[in-house]
Parts: structure tokens; sequence; C-alpha cells
């Protein structure tokens, strides 16, 4: 076989993963967004410090959102309560993980809920066909023994079109949902998931802002922050500016993050408004028995 | 009728579009299916950037660059209907790259053209044995299935460093600028990948 023949037969290859790298094209030079961890080891002291307000009746947790000028990043944080794991789910967990960082994957938001024992906060939204919720415990114990302190769950779901956006097809977006454990500490969450996420590196120009800070009908606090991206000046094709959408909120141990993206000034009016009117439709749901 | 087709093939679709909204790109879909002479205009407009860069990759010609990229959008008018594309970006640059192949090969017969493809095509060759026989033995698709797993087990980085060399013929140096690393560590990530791949091939069976 010639070299011509073998770049021929890549031109086969899945099209998502030309998709996907051409979509990692389309963002311009990368500069690391990072997750301040000095915020967030101040938030895991000020759990610790202030300790649970689940035990004042406050449920809602407050959504710490910090803007690095500088940096040209954000920060956000668990804080003011964190989750005890019932001893049940603890020996599922311990059944299915014999190692730390497994993930675990879900048919269905039920069965996630289920087998954590957790609440699911969410608005008017579906979760995406075949996406199931995946999720990561993450653990460390010097003797051996499986301590899980923080759990990562990843859900794809849509949003149906807003009063902005009738007709158009329904946005797309992700859902993570971090809960720490009662067992946590500083040193441990550092190594996590959630030490990941903090280093980890988006691939564009960031210029974040915080959009809104509010609460919903239901009175629960959240933020809206978004990233914007420049379109790359080096290929004139990509000709939208990439906007980045958060709205973070949190209810007691869970902090929860829905992110969807927005092309152009257009598409990211219309979303921002959909993600403030998603807020104000949040809802609690329990496990169902 | 075309309508129902395009938006089964749409929807749910949106998280992939950057840059080019999936309704643009679903009208677009549409004027081909109408058989509208804009449909090459629009397609121009969105597509005309992304379709020359990958030419140019290859051909590292202007001229010829410009000759490919029309002949795609003559293409993609041969083609639609009565094929619809899941994506119009992958299926317009998939004619671009092959179009621009097999220009390359005519222009080295010619001994003109040149550039970085020369580079991406050696890399290349170090996971070939050398063995010419060995093409009529393959199997294109088996292949292509094989080399689909490997970029299945590749992080989202690594597989867009892959792709973006070896479909997209991108110089390391603009991979490095993109991806906010230096020119070396693009390279030496690619040697890696590029062992790590012949590894898996001879391990699902394939001598190339």
């Amino acid at each position: 076989m010639t070299s011509q023949k073998l770049f021929e037969t890549l031109g086969n290859i899945n099209e998502r993963y030309v998709i996907e790298a051409r979509e990692s094209k389309t963002i311009a030079k990368k500069i690391s967004l990072k997750v301040n961890k000095t915020a967030i080891v101040a938030a895991i002291l000020a759990i610790i410090l202030c300790g649970s307000a689940a035990a004042a009746g406050i449920m809602w947790l407050i959504p710490q959102v910090e803007i690095d000028e500088n940096k040209k990043d954000y920060s956000f944080a668990l804080v003011e309560s964190n989750y005890e794991f019932p001893g049940e789910v603890l020996s599922k967990i311990a059944e299915r993980t014999p190692n730390p960082g497994v993930g675990f994957e879900f048919e269905s938001i039920d069965e996630w809920q289920k087998f954590f024992d957790l609440p699911f906060v969410a608005g008017d939204i579906t979760i995406a066909k075949k996406s199931g919720a995946r999720s990561y415990i993450t653990s460390a114990s010097s003797d051996g023994q499986f301590i899980p302190d923080l759990i990562e769950s990843t859900v794809f779901v849509k949003l149906a079109p807003g009063e902005y956006d009738r007709g158009s097809a329904p946005w797309h977006a992700i859902m993570t949902v971090y809960t720490l454990t009662k067992d946590a500490s500083i040193d441990k969450i550092e190594n996590t998931e959630m030490g990941y996420i903090i280093n980890e590196k988006f691939y564009f120009e960031p210029s974040t802002e915080i959009l809104v800070e509010s609460e919903t009908d239901f009175g629960m606090p959240y933020t809206l922050v978004v990233t914007k991206a420049g379109p790359e000046e080096e290929h004139e094709h990509y000709e939208h500016t990439l906007y980045k959408l958060k709205l973070i909120y949190g209810y007691e141990s869970s902090l929860y993050h829905l992110e969807l993206n927005a092309f152009g000034e257009d598409e990211y009016e219309k979303a921002s408004a959909r993600l403030k009117d998603y807020a104000d439709t949040i809802k609690i749901a329990y496990p169902a028995e | 009728m075309w309508d129902l087709i395009i938006i089964c093939v749409y929807i749910g679709e949106r998280e992939k579009q950057k840059g080019v909204s999936l309704l643009e790109e679903a009208k677009i879909v549409r004027l081909y299916l109408d058989r509208d002479g804009s449909a090459i205009t629009a397609t121009a407009e969105k597509y005309g950037g992304y379709c020359k860069t990958i030419a140019k990759n290859i051909l590292n010609n202007e001229e010829d660059a410009e000759e490919c990229v029309n002949d795609t959008y003559l293409g993609a008018w041969n083609s639609i209907p009565p094929h619809i594309p899941d994506n119009l970006a992958a299926f317009l640059g998939k004619i671009t790259r092959n179009l621009s192949l097999s220009r390359y090969r005519q222009n080295t017969a010619n001994k003109r053209g040149g550039g970085e493809f020369h580079v991406v095509l050696d890399e290349l060759s170090e996971l070939l044995s050398g063995n010419d026989d060995v093409e009529e033995k393959i199997c294109t698709k088996e292949l292509v299935n094989a080399v689909n797993k490997f970029l299945d087990t590749l992080s989202p980085k690594d597989r867009a460093i892959f792709i973006c060399r070896y479909w997209y013929a991108d110089s390391t140096k603009e991979i490095a600028v993109r991806k906010g690393m230096k020119e070396g560590t693009v390279s030496m990530t690619l040697t890696r990948l590029r062992q790590k791949l012949r590894k898996h091939l001879i391990k699902e069976g394939f001598d190339l």
C-alpha cells in the first residue's frame, strides 16, 4: 500500500471525528481557562468553618462565581453543605467500584437518582436520547478503604425552543452535577475529577463575564456566566462568535452546571433568554419510590 | 416530503454545528434538493474558505486549490439529490479532499506542487511495510473500521490532532497555534499516535 492510498483511505473514517476536529479548528487560540484553585480551596474551607447550611434549614447553595479579570477565567465553588452517603448507597458503590474514579452509566435520570439516593434539580428539560447519566465517583484512602468524596455526573439534555426562537430545533446542552461528600477533604478534592476540571484547558480565547445573578421564582439563587470566543481570523469561513453559556445553581450538597453553546449574536440572545426562562422552571425531583 | 427528510436528518444535530447554524445548513441542502442554482453561491459563501483550506493544504497551489473547490461545488450539485448528507461540511470536505488528492497525483506525475503534504505522506509511510502487493489483499472497509476503533481509544485532544494532520492535512505549526502547544510537542504527539496506530493495526491483523 502507498501512503497516498492510505491517506485516501483515511478519508473514509467516521464523519463524527472529522466534525469534532473541525469544531476544534473553529475555536481560536487556546488560552487556558482555569477554575481558580484558590477560590475552590477557600470555598472548601468555608464549608468546614461554617458547617452545614442544611442544618440551618437553608437548602440552596448560593453559587460562588467569581471572575478573574487578569486571568480571564472564572471560578465556581461548592459551599455551605455536603452530602453524606447513606450506608446503603455506599455499599452499592463499593460493590460496583473496586477502584476509585470508575465511571457509572445509567439509562435514565430515574435510575441515577435511585442509585445515589439524590434529588435531581432541573427545569423543563428532556434527557437526550441514548444519553443517560455518566457519573464518576472519585475517592482516596490511605488504608485501601474506598471512601467516595466527589460524584461528578454528566447528562446530555435538550431544551425545547423558547419564546424567542419558536420553530427552531431544540437546544442541546450538557448538565454536570457535582456532589461533594462529607468525608471529602481539601487535599482529596485537588486530586479528584474536580481537580481535573480545574486544570482543564479550553480551546478558545476567553472573555468571561457574569450575565445575571438572581434567583428563580422558586427562590433558588443562580448565576449565569458567559464566555465569548471570537472567530478565528485566519479562517474566514468561521464567521460567528462562540458564546459558552453556563447556568450555575445548587441544592443541598450538589452544584449544577448547565452549559450550552450559541453561535453569533442572535443565537446568543436567544440562548441566554432561554436559560433565564429555564431557571424559572427549576423544580426538585426526588427519587421515585 | 423533502422537508420531513431534512428535519429527520438534522434534528438533534445542533451541538455539532460550529460557525454555521443548523438552519443555514439545512437551507443550503434544501436549495440543492430544489435544484436551485443559488445552492452553489450559498455553499461558496459558507464553506468556500473551509474547502479551500483543505485543498491548499494538499496542493500548496492557489490556482489548483481554487479549481478543486469549484469542482467540489459541482460534485455536490451532482450528488444532492439523491444523496442527503448528514453533515454538509464533512460531506464537502471529503469531496474536496478526494479531488485534491487526485490533482496532487496528477501534479506529482508532472513534477509540480509540493509543500507540507509531502511530509504528511512521509509520516504515513511510517505505517507501511513497503510491500506494494499488500494493497490488493486489504479490504479498505475493514481498514477504515480498524482506524475508527483506534480513534475511539484516543482522547478528544489527541484525536483532533490526528485528524487535523491526516484528514485535513494541516501543518504541525497550524495545529500547534490552535492547540496552544509547541510545534515540537505536536510532532512528538503525532509520532506517538502513529506508533500507537501501527501497533493497533498489526494487532487487528493488518500488515500494511
